[in-house]
Parts: structure tokens; C-alpha cells; sequence
């Protein structure tokens, strides 16, 4: 009698401290694949933590912040860049785990990189060698495509604007293979995924004339409505999802990523990206 | 003028009158279509000036737009390629192939045509150094190895400081120039030192006019437009019309003439052979029975009605000429008392029977009849019973006579009886006969005993009608003188 008396108030308990969590994303893609990509990992959470995770895909990343400042969202799924301007903006951000993502190269990580290449037949062996030529990155919003490479040439005392004949802007990696298919820049800036999707494609035509550092990958954060105890349980349970779960799966099916779950990794994890912050833009605007 | 040459000159004369009015009209209307085709022509040529105009408009607007678009211009300083193409590609359309946005030291930025083909150098191009120096080109150059029309021109941040060019081009084609000339009869052709290119691939252009494009000389040398008639179908079916009908109107003529012709003679012919027969009959080659046959003759079942009728009615009149002539000539053979052949029918038979018997060798005989003491019955009994005594003696003397044998009155009281084929002897029994009939005859109202005397005289080789009859004559005279009342015969 007392043991169901016991569990009866443990349940009442339960009941009344069971919270609605607001986790939101931005549109890094369709909407709707984000939706459905992420919906069972919000299933996952509820079940897991006995909460309920309501999915919100805010319209840019603009309200995203604005959101988490206002504190009207509990969990977010930001990107390396977002995540440490926000974390410089709202100190009081949690971050919870890092996405964790099968390589190319088939080793599981928490982070990508972005490579220099040039194709095989311009003869280019080094990026010194690379002076004059024409090169492009993506965009200069994009942290493979463009905050690393620029990184990349920092540490070579590279301006890119004076040390190549001419600078190209093509916003997608693949237009920058393409354009070194078409023989019509010798060097690029491209991630590392997209290199390997290229000697799939193109075989072994490129060199690797540099390699950046590792770029965390995205991370997953809490804002200050969230306790820091309830942080660390949904951070638990993030790291714990099993690799066969309908949410890890979901990622493949909708979004093409190739997922591997989250790891915790330490907030410093993201330094590296703050060094991109540094790096002079050589401002092309004149 | 014959009536047949009349109908014909005549006819002909309408048929000329209408073949040079109807060559009239088709000439007419021939010049009328010549001006609608040369005016059609005309609006044709003007359209196609008006399509390539529209063609160069397109080039500087597409390139006015986009040199006005912010984005192009950020796009431009700050080698956005992406962008710029993005942009541009919006803008390509069938009369614009190429956009290219070039930075000031003459490399492309970017290509709209082509996503993935830039950075390369076309700073030694016409168009770029054209438009570097003097801000636009127009004109025709090669744009990435194809010969284009090319609109260049500086882009400008603010207005104020050139950053790079802007081409937009429109490569010269077969697809152009089918464009330039579509939904009209007129054929383009396009001529440089590189090629030559034309609507009509192996005909030359008719009427071949420039056009007038105002281009800028450019690096392509001798080049221009031509503008001109695929081929003259349409004339030329215009003129060959109006030679058929000329041929057409020309070949009816000839043919109702023709038509007319045989017509004529068909109908003409049946009423000549009419007119032919009446004047045969008019100048005494046929008689009268012969025209009656001749009419009957020249009517067939193929006689048209009209002709038919006509020689029904000459058939006719013929017929009652003949019937009229018939009884002239019976009234003037015979004598009016006796109902005998009178002396001209009497003379005629004679001459007749002497040309026979020579002819044929044959042989006749005559016998000369006097009624005896006439005079004493006319003075007697009168003239009435005279003429009494003469009828029925000519009565009496027919019936005893053959149907071969020619009796006559030969004059008063005498009678003349031609016996063909009849011998002395013959006859001498025949005029005994007679004799006897007559004297044993009773006169109804002559109460006296009628006698005659007869001379009989043969036919001889050598006769003449006087020969024959002064025999006969003379037998009379003697039968008169040996007292009357009986037959005497020749020596």
C-alpha cells in the first residue's frame, strides 16, 4: 500500500514538473526535409526525457538569435559560425553536443575541413606555386568555402586578392569543381566532403595544395530558460542516441548526412572558428 | 461579199473585239497584282529592317537593365561569378545568345551562356577595346569564336567609375537570320570574310538590297546584309497565269473561228446546192423535172429542218410548173376541134420518126386524109355541122387506129396518120379500113354519106418530111382525081 502510495506521488510529481521545450532550427535547407528530418529526433527527446520537444524552424537565422535572446526557445541547432557569435552575443548559452558525422575518408568526427586543391594537369604542387593563377571560393558566408581557406592563407601570409591573378566568387563547392573542370580557375576552396565526392565523380585529378584546420561540426545549445541540470540530462541522452534510431536515420533520408549521433565536446572545441573572425578580409569593395 | 465571208469577217471581227478587251482586263489585273506584290514586297523589306532594329534594341536594353541592377555592379567589383551568372541567365533569350561581364583588365567574370567558362582573357578583342574607349560598341565581332552582333558598354559604379564592360551578343546564324525573315517571301543572306550565310541555301536572292543596319565598323571585315526575293515563284506564276489566258483566249478564238467555219459551210452548202439548182434551172441546164429530182435528191435525213423546208416548197412550186407546162405544151400540140395533134405536133412526130428510122434502120408509113366535098357540107349545112362532120370523123378514125399511131389534123379537112413500124402494105389496109368506117359511118346530124380520100406513101432512106409528105400527097391528089373515095398509094 505504501509503495503504490510511493509511485502514485512520483507519477503526480512527474506530471506537474513535465515541461514543453521549444527546439528550434533555421533553414539551412528546405524547410520541410528539415522538418522531417528532425521531427524524430524531437520524438526521441520526448520520450527519452518525458518532456515534449515542439519543433520551430525559425524564417533565417536573424530570428533564431533574436529568439534565443528573447527567450522564447529552449534548444537550438545551430552551425559553427552561428554558434560562436551567438555564444559571444549570449554568453549564457549552454552548449550541449557537437553533431558527430561519418567521413568520407571513413573515420567518424566531429568536424569537417576545407581543402585547397588545383587540378592535377596545371602542374601546381604548392600553394606558392599557385601565385597568379585563377582562384575561387564559395561564398564568402560559407565557413569551408571561405573562413578557413582565408585562414589557410594567413598562415602562408597569403592575400589571396594580390597573390592570385584573379578571385572568383561561385557560392556552391560543386561549381568550384566545376569550374576546375572546365579549366576555368586552376585553384579552389572547397570542403573536404566535396572533395571526395569529386574524385568519385572526376577520379584522382586534383592536388591538395592545403589543408585548414578541423571545423566543428554543428552543435546543439540551450538557452538560459534551460536549466543547466536538464542541459546536461538532454545532452545525455543526445550522446546516447542509438545509431540505428529513426532519428539518425531520418538525417540520411532527408537531409543526405551522414550521421553518426553527437558527441560532448569542450566549448574551446569551437576556438578555432573564432581565429576566423581575425583573419583580414582584404576588402575587394572599393 | 459572200454571205459565208460576211458571217465569218463579221464573227470574227466580235471575237477580236472581245480577245483584245479580255487581254485588256488580264493585263490589267496583272499590273494590279505586280503593284500588290511589289507593295507587299516593299512592307516585306521594311519588316525585316524593323526585325533586326528590334534585335539591336533588344541587345542594348538586356544590357541597359543589367548595367543598371545593383547587384550587377557589386557582382562586377567583387567577381561574384554566381551571381552573375545568375543574372544574366535570366536575361538570355532566342535574340540574345551571349552576356559576358568583363572586368577592366579584359578578363570575363562571368558568362551567362556558359556557367562554368570564365577567367579567361578577351582584352584583345575589338568590341572590349572599343567599348573601353569609346564607352559602347555596336557593331559585328567575333564573341568566343562566333561571328555576333555585339552591344558593348562600360558598367559604371555610381555613374561615375568604370569597373568593367558588359557584352551582350546575338551570334549571326542561319536561326537569326530565319528569325529576321520568318512569315515573309523575302530570303536574307549574310556576307563577311569568314563566312557566308543565307536564308535560301542554294538559290540566289532575286532583287537583292542591302540592309541598312547602323552598326559600327567592327574587326570583321566586308561584312553585311542582303536582303532580297527567295525566288520570283510568285511572279512568275503571276506571268505564266497571264500567258495561259493569253494562249487560253487565244487557242478559243481559233477554235470558234474554226467551228464557225465548218458551221458555215455545213449549213451554207445544202442551201447553194438549192441555189445552184434553181439557177441550172434558170439558165437551161435542167428542166424543170430535173430540178424536181435534183431538190429531191440533195434533201437527206442530216438536212436541217430549215433546208428541208425550203426544198419542200421548191419541190412544191417545181411540181406546179411543171403541171402548168404540162398543159401548155398539150394546149399548144393539139387541135382545139378535133382533140388530134395539130400540124406543129404532127411535123415534130415526123421529123421524130424519120431521125428513128435512120437511126434504128427502121420503117414507117404516113397516110394523108382529105375529107371529100367538105366545102359543100360547110356551105350546105353550116359551118357548125361542118365542124360536126370533122369531130366525129376524128372520132371514128382514133378508134381504128393502133396506140402507137400518131393521127393529127394537118389542116382543114385534112389529116395526117404517122404509122410506126407500119409497111406500105400495112398501111394500105389500115387507110382502107379507115375509108370504110368513115363511109359506112351515119353523121347524127349530117344526113349525107361521108367519103375521103387517102394517099399512102412508105418511108425511104433518103426522106425528108416534104419527101414523105409530097408522096403521100400525091397519092391523094389521085386518089381525088380517080374519083374520090378511095385509097391511092405512092409509085
Amino acid at each position: 500500500m505504501l509503495l503504490r502510495l510511493v509511485v502514485f506521488s512520483f507519477f503526480i510529481f512527474a506530471s506537474l514538473h513535465a515541461k514543453e521545450y521549444i527546439f528550434a532550427t533555421y533553414p539551412s535547407n528546405t524547410p520541410s526535409k528539415i522538418i522531417q528530418a528532425l521531427t524524430p529526433l524531437m520524438e526521441y527527446l520526448s520520450a527519452q526525457s518525458s518532456d515534449t520537444f515542439k519543433l520551430v524552424v525559425t524564417k533565417d537565422y536573424d530570428e533564431l538569435t533574436k529568439r534565443i535572446e528573447e527567450k522564447s526557445i529552449d534548444f537550438a541547432w545551430v552551425n559553427t559560425k552561428n554558434f560562436v557569435l551567438l555564444k559571444e552575443k549570449i554568453p549564457s548559452l549552454q552548449y550541449l553536443v557537437t553533431y558527430l558525422e561519418h567521413s568520407k575518408n571513413g573515420q567518424i568526427t566531429p568536424y569537417y575541413q576545407s581543402f585547397i586543391i588545383a587540378m592535377k594537369d596545371a602542374n601546381i604542387t604548392s600553394l606558392e606555386e599557385a601565385k597568379n593563377k585563377h582562384f575561387a571560393f564559395t561564398d564568402k558566408e560559407s565557413t569551408s568555402g571561405y573562413a578557413y581557406p582565408m585562414m589557410i592563407f594567413e598562415a602562408h601570409h597569403i592575400n589571396p586578392y594580390t597573390f592570385f591573378q584573379k578571385v572568383f566568387f561561385l557560392k556552391k563547392h560543386d561549381k568550384v569543381i566545376e569550374a576546375l573542370i572546365n579549366h576555368s580557375i586552376e585553384v579552389g576552396a572547397i570542403s573536404d566532403g566535396t572533395y571526395y565526392n569529386a574524385l568519385e565523380k572526376y577520379g584522382d585529378r586534383f592536388t591538395i595544395l592545403a589543408t585548414s584546420e578541423p571545423i566543428p561540426l554543428d552543435a546543439i545549445v540551450a538557452s538560459e530558460n534551460v536549466s543547466h541540470q536538464e542541459s546536461k540530462r538532454i545532452a545525455h541522452l543526445l550522446e546516447n542516441i542509438p545509431l540505428n534510431s529513426p532519428a539518425i536515420k531520418a538525417f540520411e533520408e532527408h537531409l543526405g548526412w551522414s550521421s553518426a549521433g553527437f558527441v560532448r565536446k569542450n566549448e574551446r572545441f569551437y576556438e578555432t572558428f573564432k581565429r576566423t573572425l581575425k583573419v583580414p578580409l582584404y576588402e575587394t569593395l572599393q | 461579199m459572200k454571205l459565208y465571208n460576211k458571217i465569218l469577217f463579221l464573227t470574227i471581227l466580235q471575237l477580236v473585239a472581245i480577245f483584245i478587251f479580255g487581254i485588256y482586263q488580264i493585263q490589267s489585273l496583272y499590273l494590279t497584282q505586280k503593284t500588290a506584290f511589289d507593295q507587299k514586297n516593299l512592307i516585306q523589306s521594311e519588316m525585316i529592317q524593323k526585325r533586326f532594329e528590334e534585335k539591336l534594341d533588344v541587345l542594348q536594353k538586356t544590357a541597359q537593365i543589367l548595367i543598371n541592377s545593383q547587384e550587377v555592379i557589386t557582382g562586377i567589383i567583387s567577381n561574384d561569378t554566381d551571381m552573375l551568372y545568375n543574372w544574366s541567365k535570366l536575361f538570355l533569350s532566342p535574340s540574345t545568345d551571349k552576356i559576358h561581364f568583363i572586368d577592366l583588365d579584359g578578363t570575363v567574370i562571368s558568362r551567362g551562356e556558359l556557367e562554368f567558362r570564365f577567367a579567361d582573357d578577351v582584352s584583345k578583342r575589338f568590341y572590349v577595346q572599343q567599348a573601353l574607349h569609346n564607352d559602347t560598341f555596336l557593331g559585328i565581332d567575333m564573341v568566343d569564336g562566333e561571328e555576333c552582333l555585339v552591344y558593348a558598354k562600360r558598367v559604371k559604379q555610381y555613374g561615375q567609375k568604370t569597373i568593367g564592360i558588359i557584352s551582350v551578343a546575338l551570334i549571326i546564324d542561319d536561326a537569326f537570320l530565319a528569325s529576321l525573315v520568318e512569315g515573309t517571301t523575302m530570303g536574307i543572306a549574310y556576307h563577311s570574310q569568314n563566312q557566308t550565310l543565307s536564308t535560301t541555301k542554294e538559290q540566289k536572292l532575286t532583287n537583292a538590297s542591302s540592309l541598312h543596319v547602323m552598326l559600327q565598323a567592327g574587326s570583321i571585315k566586308e561584312a553585311g546584309f542582303n536582303i532580297g526575293f527567295t525566288s520570283e515563284e510568285e511572279l512568275n506564276a503571276l506571268k505564266e497565269a497571264r500567258t495561259n489566258l493569253f494562249v487560253g483566249i487565244g487557242l478559243a478564238l481559233i477554235a470558234l473561228v474554226l467551228a464557225l467555219h465548218f458551221t458555215l459551210l455545213k449549213h451554207l452548202k445544202e442551201y447553194k446546192a438549192l441555189s445552184q439548182v434553181l439557177i441550172d434551172f434558170y439558165e437551161d441546164r435542167l428542166d424543170i423535172k430535173e430540178v424536181m429530182s435534183t431538190i429531191k435528191q440533195s434533201t437527206t435525213e442530216q438536212t436541217t429542218p430549215e433546208v428541208k423546208k425550203i426544198a419542200e416548197a421548191l419541190f412544191n412550186m417545181s411540181q406546179k410548173v411543171a403541171d402548168t407546162q404540162n398543159v401548155l405544151e398539150h394546149l399548144s400540140s393539139t387541135d382545139q376541134l378535133t382533140s388530134l395533134s395539130n400540124r406543129r405536133r404532127l411535123e415534130e412526130s415526123l421529123e421524130q420518126k424519120l431521125k428513128e428510122s435512120k437511126r434504128e434502120e427502121s420503117f414507117f408509113s404516113v397516110i394523108m386524109i382529105d375529107i371529100d366535098r367538105f366545102k359543100t357540107i360547110n356551105d350546105t349545112y353550116g359551118h357548125e355541122i361542118g365542124d360536126h362532120v370533122l369531130i366525129h370523123t376524128a372520132h371514128l378514125m382514133r378508134e381504128s387506129i393502133r396506140e402507137s399511131d400518131i393521127l393529127g389534123r394537118w389542116g382543114g379537112e385534112e389529116f395526117l396518120l404517122i404509122l410506126p413500124h407500119t409497111s406500105l402494105e400495112g398501111a394500105l389496109v389500115i387507110a382502107e379500113e379507115i375509108r370504110l368506117k368513115i363511109y359506112h359511118c351515119t353523121f347524127e346530124h349530117y344526113p349525107q354519106r361521108v367519103t375521103m380520100s387517102l394517099g399512102v406513101s412508105t418511108y425511104r432512106i433518103s426522106d425528108t418530111p416534104n419527101s414523105i409528105l409530097r408522096r403521100a400527097d400525091n397519092a391523094l391528089y389521085r386518089a381525088k382525081n380517080n374519083g374520090r373515095n378511095r385509097v391511092e398509094y405512092e409509085n
